[in-house]
């Protein structure tokens, strides 16, 4: 698979083009959303860190270390099952 | 007169440099394994995804150098300085170019004209069925050693430094990212580096800004996460996170070796303060006097040469391999560049700071806590690890006249070796997993059922982090230390790590003889020799090692330790057996060609 050009599909957004172009299946939705609960969590993470000057604490759990560990394992996993197949660039020619 | 350190640079870059042209590319590529690219490589010809994927070449040099280069080229010429600089510098040099570098590529080019194959399974065609399975069970265990000890120091650098853990947590997805913009998008594989090297910057500021911590028993709950990781890690496809991962780890291995080089030139007048010679045999190992021979590669390992290269080199790169003309700057290349550090990163700088006037006062600017036992007992009187990210800081901190730079190149040189540790823990488990596969080859044609059953990637790596697990979990007593349980045997390491590079440069020579039929005197020579002086100099080394080291121990390790050692002699000596069978046999079909 490779990415639609932005030309290909006039009227839709480049987005929505690159959305549609991939494997598709419950597999494919299930994927992205583990991607984008893990993105999220990252981003809650991330928002703690700013606030209190690190993530997590020593004393007991917070939701922010929960929250990056448990992310960053989703976004290992998430885009591997949304993007099952080997990518059109790495298959031999 | 002490030596410029400018002089010593520009000796090792220019050695290196003739090394590369002359004896790798038109001896070693050219003449004896004669590399071609009209020959596909089996990452086309096995394709499957996962394993098999052709990768481009600045990427898998990226895989490969991040994947050899562990803590080895740094700790190990750290504690040799205790010779002096001059003969850890020469043995890193000539042990390199002649031995090292000739080791992992030949263990590269065998494994790739064997289908893609380990090194261990290539012996079975010159040295028979029984040297494979051998050779496989004794890698496979010192894999699942290595595993360990890579699970429980990583897990004891998060826990210690949770700067690191947030920098694993981006660093993961990130390079998830990267392989989606290379392989996923239009845009260029320069446009792509950018943009991620631009979000690795950002991203190694936040973690040392907004370090991870997590409560209890950190330690062991990262071992436990860490252990998922791996496990995750090995079967996902090499083009999902380990090309892009390992890609984007070797510009930060780059800068690292770039700025060694800027920092050497940069002081490349000023004379090195540290003595070229000091002793033949320094108390090294557990205050035993350590003869240079036969200990040195014992104590300087992948700065020199290492046998778990050829286990990288022959697992997971060799099925990689896009174009065999790519394998001379993997292979050759990518051990040149390890010992790049380890000569200009780590004995330069060390020579440099040694007893430098200015030396203190940066201690006491950038690392107050060293000072105390430099002033007491001198640069090796440090922590090797401190040793070497202190004096790496301050040599760049003299090059450019400024204090602040040389404390924050000491970080960033930590950083650095905490990137070279956590990439070769996962590595390590998915050659596990390829070590565990072909040790049940034999199962493939006589019970598929059961191959399938038992040798999947999914139960392949899971027994591998399973039986890491178990000996990096537990604690033990040892002397009057409680360790994790893996220390009972992890004595053993250097030296049955050392004794694989033995082995696997015999193969390889082997395999030039017998079925490259690379058998004039010259080019035999110039393999063959140093692969013998190498199995000697290891068997000589394992034989001090057992006889004046071992009883230093406390009795648990002599037991574990001497053990595994004992164990390895034997296969030693087993292994060479059957290759002097192998030998005999090529040099019989040798001469019935010929009267023929």
């Amino acid at each position: 698979m490779s990415a639609p050009s932005p030309a290909e599909g006039r009227g839709r957004s480049y987005t929505r083009r690159c959305v549609a172009a991939l494997p598709g299946g419950a597999s494919r939705t299930a994927g992205l959303a583990l991607t984008a609960l893990g993105v999220l969590l990252f981003l809650y993470a991330i928002a703690e860190a700013v606030a209190q000057g690190h993530i997590g604490s020593k004393e007991a759990w917070t939701p922010g270390a929960e929250a990056i560990i448990l992310g960053w394992f989703l976004l290992l996993i998430g885009p591997a099952i949304a993007f099952g197949e080997t990518p059109a660039a790495v298959k031999p020619k | 007169m002490a030596v410029p350190a400018g002089l010593v640079a520009l000796t090792v870059l220019a050695v290196y440099a003739l090394a590369y042209v002359f004896y790798g590319r038109r001896i070693l590529e050219q003449k004896v394994v004669r590399a071609s690219a009209e020959r596909k490589t089996p990452a086309y010809t096995k394709f499957d995804g996962v394993d098999y994927v052709p990768a481009n070449k600045y990427i898998l040099y990226g895989h490969h150098f991040a994947s050899i280069a562990g803590a080895g080229p740094i700790v190990g010429p750290a504690i040799a300085m205790a010779y002096g600089w001059g003969l850890p510098l020469l043995w890193v040099i000539f042990g390199n170019v002649f031995i090292g570098a000739v080791h992992d590529y030949l263990a590269l080019m065998a494994s790739v004209r064997h289908g893609g194959v380990s090194i261990m399974t290539v012996s079975e065609n010159v040295m028979g069925r029984r040297a494979k399975y051998i050779f496989l069970f004794y890698v496979y265990a010192a894999l699942i050693l290595v595993l360990a000890a890579f699970m429980s120091v990583n897990a004891k650098l998060f826990a210690v430094q949770p700067s690191a853990a947030s920098k694993a947590m981006i660093y993961m997805p990130l390079a998830v990212f990267l392989g989606f913009l290379l392989y996923r998008t239009r845009l260029s594989p320069a446009a792509s580096t950018v943009i991620a090297l631009a979000a690795l910057a950002g991203g190694i500021a936040f973690a040392v800004k907004y370090p991870l911590l997590i409560p209890g028993d950190a330690y062991h709950t990262w071992m436990l996460l860490l252990a998922l990781y791996s496990f995750l890690a090995s079967i996902l496809p090499v083009w999902y996170l380990l090309q892009p991962r390992d890609y984007l780890n070797a510009y930060l291995l780059w800068g690292f070796v770039a700025f060694a080089i800027i920092g050497a030139l940069g002081i490349a007048a000023d004379g090195l303060t540290g003595p070229v010679y000091t002793s033949f045999a320094p108390p090294i190992f557990n205050g035993v006097a350590t003869p240079f021979w036969p200990a040195i590669p014992l104590i300087i390992a992948c700065g020199s040469l290492s046998g778990f290269h050829s286990v990288v080199a022959s697992g997971t790169t060799s099925k990689q391999l896009a174009n065999e003309l790519d394998a001379l700057m993997i292979g050759y290349g990518g051990m040149l560049t390890e010992g790049a550090v380890s000569s200009l990163a780590v004995i330069i700088p060390i020579a440099y700071a040694w007893s430098h006037p200015q030396f203190p006062e940066f201690l006491q600017h950038a690392a107050p806590s060293l000072l105390d036992d430099y002033e007491k007992g001198g640069i090796l009187a440090i922590d090797k690890v401190q040793r070497f990210t202190a004096s790496y800081g301050f040599m760049l901190g003299q090059a450019f006249n400024s204090t602040a730079v040389g404390a924050f190149m000491m970080k960033f040189a930590g950083i650095a070796l905490a990137t070279f540790i956590l990439t070769t823990l996962d590595s390590a488990t998915r050659l596990a997993r390829f070590a565990w596969q072909e040790m049940l080859d034999w199962l493939a044609d006589s019970s598929p059922g059961a191959y399938q059953l038992l040798a999947n990637r999914f139960v392949a790596s899971g027994v591998a982090v399973l039986l890491g697990l178990v000996l990096a979990y537990p604690n033990v007593t040892i002397g009057q230390k409680s360790l994790p349980a893996y220390n009972i045997i992890w004595p053993a390491f250097a030296g049955t790590n050392q004794l694989l590079a033995a082995l696997a440069l015999l193969t390889s020579a082997l395999w030039v003889y017998a079925v490259l039929k690379a058998r004039d005197m010259k080019t035999n020579a110039l393999i063959q020799l140093p692969a013998w002086f190498l199995w000697v100099t290891v068997t000589a080394g394992l034989i001090w090692w057992t006889v004046f080291v071992l009883p230093t121990y406390p009795l648990i390790q002599k037991i574990g330790a001497g053990g595994i050692v004992i164990i390895s002699l034997f296969i030693d000596f087993l292994l060479i057996y059957l290759y002097a069978t192998g030998l005999a046999r090529a040099k019989q079909a040798q001469v019935a060609a010929t009267t023929r």
